[in-house]
């Protein structure tokens, strides 16, 4: 049993155009750009007054939600929400390889070399966080305020400054990347060798992988997204960030999986297969909605400052001149939850594709309207709304991924042929009536 | 209740039943139910038995979970008896989640377990219907009504030509 997929003529080409239309967007962004915010952001100048208890913002400096609301910043948000967006959805893979072989799963066993594939697109993420690394004083609050300005932000540069933020990160990335290509080259020795070696050396990885993993997204969220707002606690939001790639993540596994078989590839994934990773996209968005509603029903009950001022700037709804974000707010529930959960309740939802496409791509736009709600109201302040420069930057990002992932898959079998679980997978079923 | 003579093939090995179960069904021959000790993979389709619609009673029933709460919550915060609770509004609705979310669980989970004992006729003090007193332990019973079949004696040689250890008849 061996198929291999090959990826060629019009499918490189719709790949190399998103890459080309998307910087072509940019561009066109970037010219047209109106530095639309500016005459608000300088009324908050003129506006000395700050009312006590106000989160309103300090008016002779930057920072606290208000911020110069430049093109180039926007640029960078939209560089980090492209470079979250897709380490998120291989970090998903990673840990669905992980997870699986730690449980002894054995009827992914048949998929896998598709999540394996999304890993490889790790090096590249790692590349595109790295490059921000040279512009963190434009990002974060933390970075640019001078000592003494800010007590609260001076009281936590014991752990937030530039060199311990590099320094950690990179070790996070180094382990992830390890895990991921030491995982892919055991998963590529076996189908050599066979034989129960590679399979053994695989779960102690993926245990090993797992307690890191558990350790350092967390701080990785906590680095990347929620010291944006360096104001702010929550002891949840790693949590938070990993239900949204779970989502993501098992989408894109699914979509792939749908192109391939449409493309006559892998004949022997049934339809219980799709079954299953549709139940983890159903199960993983009820998850993030447990996530969210936690997060926030404990901030809105206690109602300390501190933790309120990110909802606050998200969803102010008395004052529309505020930041704008309060629609973005409450249509994030809407299709990050309510569309998957009454859309893919039942169980023939999971398995009709032309029922799941159109909701895994609401979800997968869920997503990074989820990380857009994260990143900008502390990146770049006012709501700069979805317009060119936002679609350029995601659709280069996209065609990169899809590069990426594609070149990946032809450089292997589609089938893991001497995996031990392989036979319980080709049989894989979840019942049938 | 009523009294019904049964035709009873009773097997060792739920795969052999499985064979025979997909001979009757062929030639066929309604088969009452079938008794076993656990339950057996691939069984339905040879039974001719239709998905449930349990799933679809559950999510009527969380409905009407989820409506109750909504309802008694507004009408005590936001009608009979508005309260002030740390300086919150009284109707608002992060506080509603999580009650919202057991009441749809508890009826839904409560609903379907008494949809599937009322569908199942089980009661209190039901006496059980035992084709076999082993049935439950590691036999594997096909029971036939005698009154809807015609060919008594094809079924018989079914049964026997699929490995039954016994062909007995039984009135319950």
């Amino acid at each position: 049993m061996s198929e291999r997929f090959e990826f060629t003529g019009r499918y490189r080409n719709i790949v190399f155009g998103l890459i080309g239309v998307g910087i072509v967007l940019l561009l066109a962004g970037i010219f047209f750009s109106d530095q639309s915010g500016t005459a608000a952001h300088d009324a908050e100048h003129a506006a000395v007054v700050i009312e006590q208890g106000d989160v309103h913002p300090v008016a002779d400096t930057h920072g606290h939600g208000h911020e110069a609301p430049t093109t180039g910043k926007r640029i960078l948000a939209n560089v980090l929400i492209g470079a979250l967006y897709f380490m998120t959805i291989t970090m998903g893979a990673l840990f669905f390889l992980a997870i699986h072989r730690v449980g002894n799963a054995g009827w992914q066993t048949a998929i896998r070399r598709v999540p394996e594939a999304i890993t490889s697109y790790l090096p590249v993420a790692v590349v595109s966080f790295a490059a921000l690394f040279f512009f963190l004083d434009h990002l974060f609050e933390w970075a640019h305020l001078e000592p003494g300005v800010d007590a609260l932000i001076d009281e936590k540069r014991a752990y937030l400054n530039e060199g311990g933020f590099i320094i950690r990160n990179l070790i996070f990335f180094g382990g992830w990347f390890g895990a991921a290509w030491y995982l892919r080259k055991l998963s590529l020795a076996q189908d050599q060798e066979g034989g129960l070696f590679h399979f053994k050396r695989a779960e102690v990885i993926s245990a090993v992988f797992i307690i890191f993993f558990a350790i350092s997204y967390s701080l990785f969220a906590i680095d990347w997204v929620k010291s944006l707002e360096p104001h702010w606690f929550s002891t949840i939001f790693g949590i938070y960030i990993f239900a949204g790639s779970m989502v993501s993540a098992m989408v894109t596994i699914y979509l792939i999986l749908v192109f391939l078989k449409k493309q006559g590839y892998m004949s022997y994934v049934n339809d219980a297969h799709f079954h299953d990773i549709g139940k983890y996209v159903f199960g993983f968005s009820v998850f993030w909605a447990y996530i969210w509603v936690a997060q926030y029903l404990l901030i809105w009950y206690s109602n300390i400052p501190e933790e309120g001022i990110y909802y606050v700037k998200r969803y102010r709804v008395e004052d529309h001149a505020y930041l704008g974000y309060s629609f973005f707010f409450y249509f994030n529930v809407l299709v990050n939850f309510f569309v998957p959960f009454l859309a893919l309740m039942t169980r023939n939802a999971k398995r009709t594709f032309s029922v799941f496409i159109p909701v895994g791509v609401i979800l997968l736009y869920g997503h990074w309207h989820d990380l857009f709600l994260m990143v900008m109201p502390g990146a770049v302040g006012y709501n700069p709304g979805i317009s060119l420069i936002e679609v350029g930057t995601f659709m280069t990002f996209l065609g990169l991924f899809l590069f990426v992932v594609f070149t990946a898959l032809t450089r292997a079998n589609l089938v893991p042929q001497k995996h031990p679980y392989l036979e319980e997978s080709l049989h894989h079923t979840t019942g049938e009536v | 209740m009523s009294n019904k003579q049964f035709l009873l093939g009773k097997f060792w090995d739920p795969d052999k039943l499985l064979e025979a179960l997909g001979q009757l069904q062929k030639d066929e021959v309604p088969v009452y139910d079938v008794y076993s000790p656990f339950p057996i993979h691939g069984i339905e389709p040879l039974l001719n038995i239709k998905r449930t619609r349990l799933t679809v009673a559950s999510f009527i029933y969380g409905a009407m979970g989820l409506m109750t709460a909504l309802l008694l919550m507004g009408l005590v915060f936001g009608v009979i008896w508005p309260m002030n609770i740390g300086g919150k509004p009284s109707l608002a609705w992060p506080d509603f989640v999580p009650i919202s979310f057991e009441l749809t669980v508890l009826f839904a989970a409560h609903g379907m377990v008494l949809t599937f004992l009322v569908v199942g006729q089980y009661w209190p003090g039901k006496k059980a219907v035992l084709m076999d007193d082993r049935q439950t332990d590691d036999v594997f019973v096909v029971a036939i009504d005698k009154t809807r079949i015609t060919d008594e004696q094809a079924i018989r040689s079914v049964f026997e030509a699929n490995g039954a250890y016994e062909i007995t008849e039984k009135e319950v």
